[in-house]
């Protein structure tokens, strides 16, 4: 996924040769007007009401950056440069809550100012003038698109790799004694995490070679109907490998829920909370727990 | 905050999302904390059924207040096959999908008021309303 050569943007309009001669002159009166048009722009940035994640020295520093690889894809004719700032930036700002439409906007703001210094300068000859625009809007709308995908292209690798983190949030299958089993699960229950769960269930439950079961979903925010038929499962799966199940940790207004809507868990063994599903299942197994007279002085 | 939020639904991660929503919106009206989990266990079934049936549709929630009480009402709406047996549906245990099948019945029992409409070919239309408890 993360490899060094940038992946193509396809160019959506091409410009004919003659009027790609006229791109040095362009470039050049560009760079003559930088600071005034860095500042035009700038002002049009901060009316939109855009970037108000960001600081005035960022958006002046990203402005000088912006503004200087646009016109050196217009010199050079090559995005490259441009699409390894534009990751870079969108590393950077996206974790600050900049949204897409706000970096979309601001790379058309930036467009209409130098269109319009475009205008102004060559209005006197009008052919020139659409000679000038011929060359200057596909480059310009290339770069509109680079921007707008890299940024694009740099959320969806985040989500990428959070969601990844939260697959990786697997449910502990925690030995307390011989036989017995906690799995507290966290999180939303949904169909791909259910089905890891009841895998790492019943694994659990063979390799140590578990008679009960407690499994905890305190942590579990919302259970209905759909998440009630996930664990039914997961406990009768768990009977026929020869384990018995408690469950604990169900609220009292998930339980009143529960039975509103009619969920059957008769077959289930629950008990309120995890100490006293972990003391049933001692009980089950026959082991008794005494509190002997020679306790340790725990230090304090 | 708004008194009235629209959720499109066309994943189980929208279900997630339209429970939790709603919850929050109705936590604006003073519902109790089994009441929201009321309120949130309903709107995650209708949509359950929405993405199961339909693939996609939306769910409006609004804050709403009549007589002097205040309450909440849910809008499940989808351009679905529809429900061609509504009775059939209604009742408990029929499943369309080989899950549990308490989605329609569940979601009436959990609510104060519930009204369903549908076409076959066309859609369905849920309004599903809790009205606070007062103290």
């Amino acid at each position: 996924m993360e490899t060094g050569t940038p992946e193509e943007v396809p160019v959506v309009q091409e410009a004919r040769e003659e009027d790609l001669e006229l791109l040095p002159e362009l470039v050049t009166h560009l760079r003559d007007r930088r600071s005034e048009l860095r500042e035009q722009w700038a002002n049009r940035i901060t009316n939109a009401h855009l970037l108000s994640a960001m600081t005035d020295e960022e958006t002046f520093s990203m402005a000088t950056s912006v503004y200087d690889s646009y016109v050196e894809v217009l010199e050079t004719g090559s995005v490259e440069a441009l699409q390894a700032y534009a990751r870079d930036l969108s590393e950077r700002i996206i974790p600050r809550g900049v949204e897409t439409y706000e970096v979309v906007g601001i790379v058309l703001l930036l467009r209409d100012v130098l269109a319009r210094s475009l205008f102004e300068k060559y209005q006197k000859d009008f052919d020139l003038l659409n000679r000038v625009l011929d060359a200057y809007e596909p480059a310009a709308n290339r770069i509109a698109n680079t921007v707008a995908v890299s940024f694009v292209r740099e959320r969806e690798r985040i989500i990428r790799q959070q969601q990844d983190a939260i697959r990786e949030l697997s449910t502990p299958v925690l030995q307390v004694r011989e036989r017995i089993l906690i799995l507290p699960i966290i999180g939303v229950l949904d169909e791909q995490r259910a089905n890891q769960f009841t895998e790492q269930l019943l694994a659990g439950i063979r390799g140590n070679r578990a008679k009960v079961v407690v499994i905890d979903i305190t942590g579990v925010p919302d259970v209905d109907s759909e998440v009630a038929n996930h664990l039914v499962q997961a406990v009768d799966a768990s009977r026929l490998m020869g384990a018995s199940v408690i469950l604990t940790g169900l609220s009292p207004e998930i339980a009143q829920t529960l039975v509103t809507i009619g969920v059957d868990l008769g077959k289930m063994n629950t008990v309120g909370d995890l100490q006293g599903g972990v003391e049933e299942a001692e009980r089950l197994l026959g082991f008794k727990v005494i509190r002997s007279d020679a306790a340790d002085n725990l230090q304090r | 905050m708004a008194d009235e939020i629209r959720i499109p639904i066309g994943s189980d991660a929208d279900v997630v999302t339209a429970r939790r929503r709603g919850r929050e919106l109705a936590a604006q009206a003073g519902f109790s904390a089994s009441e929201l989990t009321i309120i949130a266990t309903a709107i995650s079934e209708i949509a359950r059924n929405i993405v199961m049936f339909a693939s996609r549709g939306e769910i409006l929630v609004s804050l709403v207040g009549e007589d002097g009480r205040e309450g909440v009402t849910v809008v499940a709406r989808d351009a679905g096959p529809g429900i061609p047996d509504l009775e059939q549906a209604l009742r408990d245990g029929y499943s369309g999908y080989g899950g549990m099948g308490l989605g329609l019945p569940g979601s009436r029992r959990l609510m104060d008021e519930f009204e369903i409409t549908s076409e076959v070919g066309k859609g369905t239309t849920v309004t599903m309303t809790k009205w606070r408890r007062e103290a």
